[in-house]
């Protein structure tokens, strides 16, 4: 085993891989243009007046060579041309976006990948992170040498990090053996196969459409009607459908091998194979609420499969069996069963021992500055009221009404808060510290920046209340961090109930001035403000949005209860959107 | 007459060749096994820079635990000192550094308070990075390494090698411990 899971041994094999890919399906696809020139000129030869039987209805060399020649070069082109796009479309599919720094379990999956780039000597792979509940995770490479690492949401924001560094490592196991790119161009074919397909599909409801008319017959003089070019069709696609069927057969079967190398390499990179057998099955356990795609081709991408189909088609070997073997490495007392039931009772407790961290923050007295100008004190201002006053770095200031005088730079608060806000030249506003000038919609305090579940969150200090981002509050409502206190739960719970018979959906009118629009709108944030609406049917929860900084307002509390109705749907295996 | 000195002037062209085909094969490896060290250099750096943070971090909430903390210090300073020449010393000095950091979050382990702080928490994850991080980088230099040392002991590359000055790189052993699995869990 240690001779043939080496990196190195694996990559040398790649190439010869990888060129064997290519010589099959190119002579696949040669095999199939052949034989539908053939076909077709036996048809023709069959449907014309001249009953001129010992006419050659073989093949010459020159054809072979000719129709060889074309298929290669539309192959290549197409191959060329469908993987230039295939990254970009298949991450913009997936909802695909390069992970946040500042979210603290992006951050451990950017570390992961840093720490396999080492490993593995494969420098150029670009991370990405798809907003989806299930726990999953893909590689794409295309022909140039751009690499793509995918994973979930749900992988990021469940999985410990051991879990997650297996199933990370597997897919650069898959990387390495060069899996990543016969799988690219294996979707890159079935593309064309489809394509071809529906091309013939919609050539033979024309031609059912066409023999119907008498013209047709009447100037083709067909011996069996306009049944003959039908007949050349389906010919044509029970040839093609053979041809794809072995095709699939021929990767599905290399595909599962390829699969357990993968899981092999994963172990070997990381030494521990419980941890990639606990993410398998947190996979296998986890409902299957996503919404990627069910696109079954793009499937052989992935750690696990999209669906629940197991089939000879079936992209990957079956989940038990991956997870009996890794129990196998790690001898491990006890039968898959048992191994499942554990990981379940693992989350069960993990669940129960949430912590309930409090978003209220405790209100500080605010420093209150006074600002010399022509000749006056003005104020009192915030620190954060500064950016806005016209500050100039020579002008005086002082803390408090019995502060020392000191010219703004100073005050080292002043100087650290104007240089972590990004504005340096100038104290003012500018796009990049926005952010630091949101103010409380309903008591006009400054905004708070938070951590909440891993991701920046902006808390009012005053009334508690929450503003999120839409990609923070999707993030939020997948992970499972926070805990719930009594009230929440017994209110969540009551909000349920309510759900159940909810089929309206009442607009509350607008009432909150959108904070973020306030500052860079001014004018327009007055006339256009936040909508106060329900979450969803299934979470009647009050929320305020503003549809333009896709930015959410929740009262103290709300956000919990939002993350707790959520869960509960979630665990009835009733949600199919994040 | 003419076809000795033909025959010698192909000798000698023939040798030349093989000398410098052996010699840029030898300068490409070489340079791997360098491209290698430094990328553990600057994983080891990484670590160098986060346990300043890290000590004040646990300072506040271990107090008591004077003795560990500073084995930390004391172990960082000299890995420092060592001089990136000496494979053997600097791997020496790192293997022990690890070791204190061990001591340390062996000891953490009866202050949840300290486990529990953000900042601890994000300093926790770069360190446990960072120590992964070298583990890799160490691994892919001792096969870099391995692969050059193989190279250069081969024949006829051997002879050549000798000549030109070539030697052998040392590997950056780990400590036997560490080739067990380690998991330390702190969820």
């Amino acid at each position: 085993m240690p001779g043939r899971f080496n990196f190195h041994e694996i990559k040398r094999q790649k190439d010869r891989r990888v060129a064997l890919l290519f010589f099959l399906s190119s002579l696949g696809y040669i095999i199939a243009g052949i034989s539908v020139w053939w076909i077709t000129k036996a048809y023709f030869y069959y449907s014309s007046n001249e009953h001129v039987r010992n006419l050659n209805i073989g093949l010459s060399i020159k054809e072979v060579l000719i129709v060889s020649g074309i298929v290669l070069a539309v192959l290549f082109i197409n191959w060329m041309f469908v993987l230039s796009k295939m990254l970009s479309s298949t991450i913009s599919r997936l909802n695909g976006e390069p992970p946040d720094e500042n979210d603290k379990y992006h951050r451990v999956f950017l570390n992961i990948i840093e720490e396999l780039k080492l490993a593995s000597g494969i420098s150029n792979i670009t991370p990405y992170v798809c907003m989806d509940r299930a726990v999953n995770a893909f590689t794409i490479s295309d022909l140039k040498g751009n690499i793509v690492i995918g994973v979930t949401e749900g992988a990021v924001g469940r999985l410990s990090r051991q879990q997650l560094e297996a199933v990370i490592a597997h897919e650069m196991g898959h990387i390495v053996a060069g899996d990543s790119v016969s799988a690219s161009v294996f979707v890159a074919m079935m593309n064309i196969y489809g394509a071809v397909q529906r091309a013939i599909a919609g050539a033979m409801k024309g031609s059912i459409y066409i023999s119907g008319a008498s013209g047709y017959r009447a100037r083709h003089r067909e011996r069996d009607g306009g049944g003959g070019i039908l007949l050349y069709l389906v010919v044509l696609l029970v040839v093609l459908t053979v041809l794809k069927f072995i095709n699939m057969l021929l990767v599905f079967v290399v595909s599962r091998e390829r699969e357990f190398r993968a899981d092999a390499l994963a172990v070997k990179v990381y030494r521990n194979p419980l941890a990639l057998a606990e993410a398998l099955a947190v996979i296998a356990i986890e409902s299957r609420v996503s919404q990627l795609s069910a696109d079954e081709t793009l499937s052989t991408l992935f750690i696990a499969p999209l669906s629940d189909k197991v089939s000879m088609f079936s992209t990957h070997p079956p989940l038990k069996k991956r997870i009996e073997v890794l129990l196998g490495m790690a001898h491990y007392h006890g039968t898959v069963e048992d191994f499942l039931k554990e990981v379940e009772k693992k989350h069960e407790i993990r669940d129960k021992n949430r912590v309930q961290r409090s978003m209220f923050v405790v209100k500080e007295k605010a420093e209150e500055y006074f600002v010399m100008q022509a000749g006056k004190w003005t104020g009192p201002f915030q620190l954060v009221d500064l950016m806005t006053v016209g500050l100039s770095w020579d002008a005086f200031v002082k803390k408090g009404q019995d502060g020392d005088p000191k010219p703004a730079v100073e005050h080292p608060e002043i100087k650290e808060f104007v240089f972590s806000s990004g504005a340096q030249r100038s104290i003012s506003i500018s796009e990049s510290n926005v952010d630091k000038l949101l103010r409380c919609p309903k008591c006009d305090v400054p905004l708070k920046e938070a951590d909440y579940e891993g991701t920046v969150v902006y808390v009012c200090g005053e009334c508690g209340g929450i503003l999120v981002g839409k990609r923070s509050l999707d993030k939020i409502l997948i992970r499972k961090e926070q805990g719930f206190s009594e009230g929440i739960i017994e209110e969540g719970n009551r909000i349920i109930k309510i759900s159940k018979n909810m089929n309206r959906f009442p607009k509350l009118g607008r009432v909150l001035v959108c904070p973020r629009c306030r500052i860079v709108r001014p004018k327009f944030a007055e006339k256009s403000k936040m909508f106060r609406r329900l979450f969803s049917t299934y979470a009647p929860i009050e929320i305020d949005v503003c549809m333009r900084c896709m930015l959410y307002w929740f009262d103290l509390g709300e956000l919990e209860l939002l993350q707790y109705v959520m869960e509960h749907w979630e665990k009835e295996g009733r949600l199919q959107r994040v | 007459m003419l076809f000795m000195t033909l025959f010698l002037l192909l000798l000698i062209v023939a040798v030349t060749a093989v000398f410098i085909i052996t010699y840029n094969k030898l300068v490409v490896l070489r340079n791997r096994v360098k491209n290698a060290w430094s990328q553990i250099d600057v994983q080891l750096k990484r670590r160098y820079d986060l346990i300043p943070n890290l000590v004040e971090v646990a300072k506040r909430y271990m107090a008591h635990e004077k003795d560990t903390l500073e084995a930390v210090i004391k172990a960082r300073m000299q890995a420092i000192n060592v001089s990136a020449e000496d494979i053997k010393a600097k791997a020496q000095a790192e293997n022990f550094l690890s070791q204190t950091l061990r001591s340390l979050f062996a000891v953490s382990e009866n202050y949840p308070d300290l486990k529990a702080d953000r900042q601890m928490m994000q300093l926790h994850e770069e360190l446990v990075s960072t120590e992964n991080r070298i583990a890799f980088a160490r691994q892919f230099y001792n096969d870099e390494a391995t692969l050059f040392n193989t190279h250069l002991q081969q024949f006829p590359t051997n002879i050549i090698g000798d000549m030109l000055a070539f030697k052998s790189f040392d590997l950056f052993e780990a400590e036997e411990k560490a080739k067990e699995a380690v998991k330390v869990d702190f969820s």
